[in-house]
């Protein structure tokens, strides 16, 4: 069976991006796998792929490509998409000459099963791709976070695709019950982590680490809030952001405004996520919606203890708070740095909670998850 | 088979001390290799002493039994960085875990300088403070702050207790002319450099608050930062009233 995965940017980074390739590269033990990518902007990808896994892309961005020369690919580079709904959260990436190549994909692609992996692509799919081929739709955001407008979009077309596929239980309930009554059947399956030999914390370094976009949902305005408060006690210990974003220099100023510099170090992005949260002894997520968390799962394995603001959905469903981790109501900065200090003055309850994850991450090994997208296929056949 | 090790350290005598999880199947030596180049030394049951090898500067490879050594480990702790730095040495080592897994021991050539720590801007003055890495302290125990190209002085107080220092440099001297400055610091005629916190090419992941000097029409910004070789350094930038934040 051949299974094609439709990203927007395979090229580039974070959650989405780092979990399908995870997933390819399992699959592709079993089945011919592709990824297809909307979008290139550089040679190789930011993480490395399995050579079993075949990656292509659909609109090649590289400053070198003589494609940029190709009449009107210039032009329609610079005009809006109009296949995607402006609520769409990725509108600003995608424009005319993606719509023409998206159109063009789906409506020829070679292909058993396409897996689609956010909302617009899973709209494009649902109304351009031709027939004959099972159509998954997988959904990284959480039911809640699409704008009125999007969801208009999503009630109508998605009803047109074989299965949702959504990263939550909570979500998985929200779209059966929008599907009542139509034949697309909706699924919950996380995202998974390959079983190599995974770094360990040691839990040594006074370390805090967060990662993700930064952006605004990803609240680390709040994060900074907290620190502030943390540092006020524990000025020994320092909090490192990896990402990069739209909100960096904003949120490089607040860091600064906050009297944190000796504290807080903007890293950037990073293509080794395992090594970098396992030098650290606590993780944090203080995002104001998540569609999973794959950092936590990734922060479990690497036997660190993750504090989160219980938002909506993901944390929520990966952390039990006492058992693996701390979830903090949401939005309430000095519970949340209360939670960091009682950990960072506790080493016993430290390494109870690092081992707590380590039972926990048993959950996502990506051979269990590989086989439940598997159950699917052979569901829809 | 893969090798690997659960922990990977490297004491403050250069001696590799590992815990292994699948311990090499012929445990007698270890080869650390740089592209072309091999170093073997022998593995005396779970430590190696890679004091007396000769090993060029950057990382190298570590393999047993014609196999990479893969660790766990990330390889060293924040602590461990600064109590290994306390020690006067000329080649300076650490072990960490590579991307793929492997383990790599990290060469430097280093020569004594003046670690930072903390950094305060406040409006009267800058506060740094840091330890003496590599080396013992200075002699001639100053600070100065020397303009690129024209030279100018600013000069710091300092202090030094044991291997500790703490510097405090006067915002006003900084405002001298109406252009844009960029000023170097020797302490006791050391760099003055944060390399021990593993945040290489820092300039842009940590940034300091800026402070103003007053002037008639105008202000001098203050600006502490780090060079592209993670020294600090000063910025001084002449700015109008209003554009002054």
């Amino acid at each position: 069976m051949k299974i094609s995965f439709l990203i927007m940017n395979a090229y580039g980074m974070g959650g989405t991006v780092r979990a399908t390739a995870h997933l390819a590269d399992e699959l592709s033990h079993r089945h011919e796998v592709e990824i297809v990518s909307v979008f290139r902007h550089r040679d190789t990808p930011f993480l490395p792929l399995s050579n079993r896994v075949k990656l292509t892309h659909l609109v090649d961005l590289r400053p070198g490509t003589k494609k940029w020369w190709r009449r009107g690919f210039a032009a329609r580079l610079q005009r809006p998409s109009k296949l995607f709904h402006p609520e769409e959260r990725a509108y600003g990436n995608f424009n005319a000459q993606s719509d023409r190549a998206l159109k063009e994909y789906l409506s020829a692609a070679r292909t058993d099963v396409l897996i689609t992996t956010r909302a617009g692509l899973n709209i494009a799919a649902a109304r351009f791709a031709r027939e004959g081929i099972v159509l998954v739709g997988q959904e990284h955001l959480h039911f809640g976070a699409h704008l009125p407008g999007l969801l208009g979009e999503i009630r109508e077309w998605y009803p047109k695709l074989h299965a949702i596929v959504t990263l939550t239980e909570a979500d998985r309930l929200e779209y059966s019950s929008m599907l009542e009554g139509d034949r697309t059947l909706v699924y919950s399956i996380g995202n998974g982590l390959p079983e190599t030999a995974r770094p360990q914390s040691r839990l040594e370094n006074r370390l805090v680490v967060a990662a993700g976009r930064l952006v605004k949902v990803k609240g680390y305005d709040r994060l900074l809030d907290v620190f502030a408060k943390v540092v006020e006690k524990r000025p020994d210990w320092k909090l490192r952001i990896y990402g990069d974003g739209t909100e960096a220099d904003k949120l490089s100023r607040r860091a600064r405004a906050l009297r944190l510099h000796n504290n807080v170090a903007f890293m950037g992005s990073t293509a080794d996520m395992e090594n970098v949260l396992a030098k650290a002894s606590l993780h944090v997520v203080t995002s104001r919606f998540e569609g999973f968390g794959m950092t936590i799962v990734e922060a479990f394995a690497a036997g660190v203890p993750v504090v989160s603001f219980d938002c909506p959905q993901g944390p929520r469903e990966i952390i039990t708070s006492g058992q693996d981790g701390v979830l903090v109501p949401d939005g309430d900065i000095d519970a949340f740095a209360n939670a960091l200090l009682s950990l960072m003055d506790d080493q016993d309850e430290l390494r109870r909670l690092a081992a707590g994850g380590l039972e926990t991450v048993r959950r996502y090994r990506i051979s269990e998850i590989a086989d439940r997208w598997d159950k699917i296929f052979t569901d829809l056949r | 088979m893969v090798v690997l090790a659960t922990s990977a350290r490297l004491d403050v005598d250069d001696v590799l001390r590992i815990s292994w999880a699948q311990p090499p199947a012929d445990g007698t030596a270890l080869v650390l290799r740089q592209k072309a180049t091999e170093r073997s030394v022998s593995l005396n049951g779970d430590s190696a002493d890679l004091s007396g090898l000769d090993l060029t500067e950057g990382a190298w490879s570590v393999h047993a039994a014609a196999q990479e050594v893969h660790t766990t480990d990330p390889g060293f702790s924040l602590d461990g960085l600064v109590d290994y730095a306390r020690r006067p040495r000329s080649r300076a080592m650490h072990v960490f875990r590579g991307h793929s897994g492997g383990m790599r021991v990290m060469v430097r050539t280093v020569e004594p300088y003046a670690e930072v720590t903390a950094v305060h801007p406040d409006e009267e003055h800058l506060v740094i403070e840091g330890f003496f890495a590599f080396g013992e302290a200075p002699a001639k125990a100053d600070l100065v702050a020397a303009r690129r190209k024209t030279k100018e002085l600013v000069m710091g107080e300092l202090t030094i207790t044991g291997d500790r220092w703490r510097a405090e440099l006067p915002n006003e001297p900084f405002a001298v002319e109406s252009d844009r400055g960029f000023w170097d610091l020797r302490l006791g005629g050391l760099m003055v450099a944060a390399l021990l916190d593993d945040i290489p090419q820092k300039k842009n992941k940590v940034r300091f608050p800026a402070e103003h000097v007053e002037r008639g029409g105008d202000r001098v910004r203050v600006r502490a930062y780090y060079t592209d070789n993670d020294h600090l350094a000063i910025a001084t930038t002449v700015v109008a009233n209003e554009e002054a934040s």
